[in-house]
């Protein structure tokens, strides 16, 4: 009974530590069955080709094999169509972890520097990071299948990543609570007094979006001078770049500092669920900063080959035309030739950021930014 | 036949003396055990803040100590503990003594509302603050129908807010803490002061405060721990405007991608609060009051309330309003808004809100599933050890049992959000890799939950006869066997309320589950902290919030029912 009880006591101690670990419980499951499914068409999905369908399907016997664990930050709608877009054709063979982007960056980092980076593919967040990891030997090269279709500015020839969608990160204003106030014209008009107290964004200590944010504005400044005139003006920092757009909506900040984005899944949302949405955005004289959100594949040597497959597979679908249909209805910019811009207004400006001197700048800004907002 | 039967079955005697080197062995292993997931962590944090790839380095200490932002962050901390400290002291000190030494006619009542400000999550009521006070906020829209020229430009962001909100959720412990005291002090003191022609105002501020100032001291000491622990209001309230205490400045620290900065950070927060618990513990030691055999119908009306008990009664009203009818109601109805900040219309309201939640996009299916299975494998962990190591305290008094109890202890001093960050640091690597598995999670809130139990069990096993245990040992009736059937049916009700109270805080618990979540292990607070971040509005926040109130809420009253031993303190 002594025995017995001493030994009920360890088991339950070491069963509550290993019971639980995912893991474990991925390697016992049953494999996903690898049956070629018919693929249903999704509302805004484009129809692949026969011959990459044919590929897909190849594809598909080998590399479900093993599930992949992906790290995605985007909003979650969108990234279950394409999960279950991309499962459609493979099996059940992702385990996406959707995370703030401030906390993938986190996250990653925090794994490379323990050695091993747990994901076996992450996407989101901005350049900043993948040039950094890539620079330290942590990523994979990649090939994409259809290399053809992207866009030159897209093309990723000095780093072992590639970019998925772009983004632009406008001056977002509520309608009504900006009725009859002159609208800022241009980023440094948001330094003028008259929007004192009046507007928002995300904190660049919380979200990686917004320090890229501040990297570029730090670049189109040539310094910290504009944080210094959005902490006189009382900026508002927020968690993230979803919470500005959903903010300004919702009437707790008049103006907003964030990824265009989020307006059209807001118009979206309040068209099916019949609200009014009084979300505009103002694109800057100076140029709205076009974010590209990049993925990559982490060196991993104890990943197999059904794995690997399944992971080079995820990131040619994403830059597909059918998994870039969804993208492009939850508002971001695709990066294939064949496929139109469509929120980017023609007569609007773009900044381009010059990632390498982001990385450069990366502790002047961490500084400034800290020394000024905190 | 016979021969081999004896030959394969070992004696009574044989069995004891294998049991009893056994259960020696126990409480080393117990010590192993604490040592590895409690010790072991803290040694990582403080290896970590001197390493920087692999060098020694004392960088992070120079990197926090040269920042203008650490001493901005300990300057805003120290504002908010003053200011809750006092806010504290005296919404809780008050209502004590309303509840204790006056006529006021609603002490039942009293007792049920502070009760509920106690179940309702910090984090709630700084959502609920937001939907209130905010430029957009139910506030604007009344004042808006009745006075609409009236400009609203109140800044629901600041310490300030951090500071209301945390005294509405602290306010309890002092509450509960003087209100004990007030209880135990009897009146004789009293009775001597009005004999000797004292006046009504003198025995308050020269005979009674001055007797349950220890009661204040130890209970403000509790409130200054645990607001300087707290990370979701600050974050919530504080970090929008730019300003840090010290739990939010680490975790923005962990955005700067430099551990050592994040580990300084840490052990800044452990020391100060290792600080403020030994010198709370000293000062709790020191409690000592003379007490009176009160029966449980005794009241001693010191004050009549006279013609202020009307007055009074509402003051209460309206405070009980704002902290708990208000917070409730705005939570209910935003959770029912299609989107907030639209207009107050039926065509504006829905149920989808929960039906997303639960049904249609199962956003927390999942994480309340690996909630009540975290929680219900931690609590249950964490009550097994703590027995063993209250049983081995109370009746070896030897050195080990000493080091088990001091190390098992530690985690009720440090913040939670140190916790995540030392299970961080030490099980990211091989060969004890736990960092982006649910055990991560289960093992830290099993390290959190410990030091509770053995509070809960400690005053049920001080008052239970050692000589049962002396007269068991006698017999030769083995240290497991007396452990599991004398000690523990004796402290069966604070083992319940242990579990209970765990399950409890695992419901509602942020800084730990957001800082070690991963794939498929999302808990109920890592969707409250960050549903709004995945762009749905604080509708969703609410509904989320919603459900944590609702498990929050019956579950203490269980506990309550259960008479918790100790519960509120």
């Amino acid at each position: 009974m002594k025995k017995g009880t001493l030994l009920l006591l360890t088991c339950l101690l070491v069963f509550s530590i290993t019971a639980c670990n995912p893991t474990a419980v991925v390697t016992e499951e049953p494999t996903a069955p690898v049956v070629e499914r018919e693929s249903t068409a999704v509302e805004e999905t484009a129809e692949p080709t026969a011959e990459t369908e044919m590929e897909t399907k190849t594809e598909s016997v080998e590399a479900a094999d093993e599930k992949i664990l992906v790290y995605i930050s985007g909003p979650e709608g969108m990234v279950n169509k394409l999960e279950q877009a991309f499962e459609e054709q493979h099996g059940d063979v992702l385990e996406i972890s959707i995370m703030g982007c401030g906390q993938l960056r986190t996250k990653v980092w925090t794994e490379s520097q323990a050695g091993q980076i747990e994901a076996d593919v992450f996407w989101g967040s901005n350049p900043l990071l993948y040039k950094k990891l890539d620079a330290v030997g942590f990523l994979e090269p990649l090939e994409l299948k259809e290399s053809d279709m992207i866009a030159e500015e897209f093309q990723v020839t000095d780093g072992n990543y590639a970019l998925v969608s772009e983004r632009y990160i406008t001056i977002l204003y509520n309608t009504n609570l900006m009725e009859g106030v002159e609208l800022p014209n241009s980023w440094a008009d948001l330094m003028d007094p008259a929007y004192d107290n009046m507007f928002a964004k995300a904190d660049a200590t919380q979200s990686s979006t917004a320090f890229a944010i501040a990297t570029a504005f730090y670049e189109m400044f040539d310094g910290d001078s504009f944080f210094q005139g959005l902490k006189d003006n009382n900026i508002v920092l927020a968690k993230s770049n979803g919470a500005i757009a959903s903010g300004v909506m919702e009437g707790q900040f008049s103006l907003g500092i964030a990824p265009y984005d989020p307006v059209v899944r807001l118009n979206n949302k309040g068209e099916k669920e019949g609200f009014e949405v009084p979300l505009a955005a103002i694109w800057p004289e100076e140029g709205a900063i076009a974010m590209q959100r990049p993925i990559a594949i982490p060196v991993d040597d104890s990943r197999t080959p059904e794995q690997d497959a399944v992971a080079k597979a995820f990131v040619n679908f994403l830059v597909s035309k059918k998994a870039q249909t969804i993208m492009g209805s939850n508002g971001f910019s695709s990066v294939r030739t064949d496929m139109p811009n469509e929120h980017l207004p023609a007569d609007a400006a773009v900044f381009t950021v010059n990632w390498d001197l982001g990385n450069e700048n990366e502790e002047a800004v961490t500084n400034d930014y800290t020394a000024i907002f905190h | 036949m016979i021969t081999r039967r004896s030959s394969t079955k070992s004696s009574p005697l044989s069995n004891m003396k294998l049991g009893e080197r056994a259960s020696r062995a126990l409480p080393f292993l117990l010590l192993l055990l604490v040592g590895v997931f409690i010790l072991y962590p803290m040694i990582m944090l403080l290896v970590t803040s001197f390493d920087q790839e692999g060098a020694f380095t004392f960088s992070g200490y120079a990197s926090v100590f040269s920042s203008s932002s650490t001493y901005k962050a300990l300057l805003n901390t120290l504002q908010m503990e003053v200011g809750v400290l006092f806010g504290a002291c005296f919404v809780g000190g008050s209502l004590a003594f309303l509840r204790h030494k006056t006529d006021y006619k609603s002490k039942h009542l009293l007792d049920i509302f502070v009760f509920l400000n106690f179940t309702i999550p910090a984090y709630i009521l700084s959502v609920s603050w937001i939907q209130v006070a905010a430029r957009n906020g139910y506030l604007r829209r009344i004042l808006k129908v009745i006075l609409p020229n009236v400009q609203y430009n109140y800044n629901a962001y600041s310490i300030g807010a951090c500071i209301i909100i945390l005294v509405l959720h602290v306010y309890p412990l002092v509450y509960f803490g003087v209100g004990n005291a007030l209880k135990l002090l009897g009146n004789s003191y009293e009775q001597s002061a009005k004999v000797c022609g004292a006046s009504k105002t003198r025995i308050i501020f020269r005979v009674i405060l001055p007797l349950v100032l220890p009661a204040f001291i130890s209970t403000g000491l509790l409130v200054v721990s645990r607001t300087l622990a707290n990370f979701g209001v600050p974050a919530q309230l504080a970090m929008p405007i730019g300003k840090e205490v010290l739990t939010t400045r680490l975790y923005s620290a962990m955005a700067d991608l430099n551990l050592p900065v994040v580990a300084v950070y840490a052990l800044l927060l452990v020391v100060i609060s290792l600080g403020l618990f030994l010198v709370s513990e000293r000062v709790l030691k020191k409690r000592v009051y003379d007490s009176e055999d009160l029966s449980k119908d005794t009241e001693i009306i010191s004050i009549k309330l006279g013609k202020w008990q009307g007055p009074i009664r509402v003051i209460t009203g309206i405070f009980f309003t704002i902290s708990i009818l208000i917070p409730f109601l705005t939570i209910i109805v935003t959770s029912l808004f299609k989107c907030w900040g639209l207009s107050f219309e039926m065509k504006h309201l829905t149920f989808q809100n929960y039906v997303r939640l639960f049904t249609e996009e199962k956003l927390l299916t999942r994480p309340l599933l690996n909630s009540l299975i975290y929680g219900i494998i931690a609590a249950t962990t964490a009550v097994m050890i703590a027995s063993l190591i209250v049983y081995f305290y109370q009746y070896k008094h030897n050195r080990v049992a000493n080091w088990l109890m001091s190390i098992s202890q530690l985690p009720i001093a440090i913040p939670n959000i140190i916790l995540a960050v030392a299970a961080m640091v030490a099980w990211i690597n091989e060969p004890f890799k736990l960092y982006g598995t649910a055990s991560i999670i289960v093992v830290t809130y099993t390290v959190l939950f410990i030091p509770i139990c053995i509070k809960q069990m400690l005053g049920a096993a001080k008052n239970i006869d050692r000589s049962m245990d002396k007269a068991a040992q006698t017999m030769g009736i083995p240290v497991t066997m007396r452990y599991a059937r004398l000690f523990l049916p004796q402290i069966k009700d604070s083992l319940i309320s242990g579990f209970l109270i765990c399950f409890l805080i695992s419901l509602k618990e942020i800084p730990i589950s957001l800082l070690l979540y991963s794939a498929g292990t999302k808990t109920l607070g890592v969707m409250l902290f960050s549903i709004q971040s995945n762009a749905y509005g604080l509708e969703m926040t609410s509904s989320v919030a919603v459900i944590v109130i609702a498990l929050s809420v019956t579950g203490n009253l269980i506990l309550n029912k259960l008479g918790a031993r100790g519960y509120q303190s």
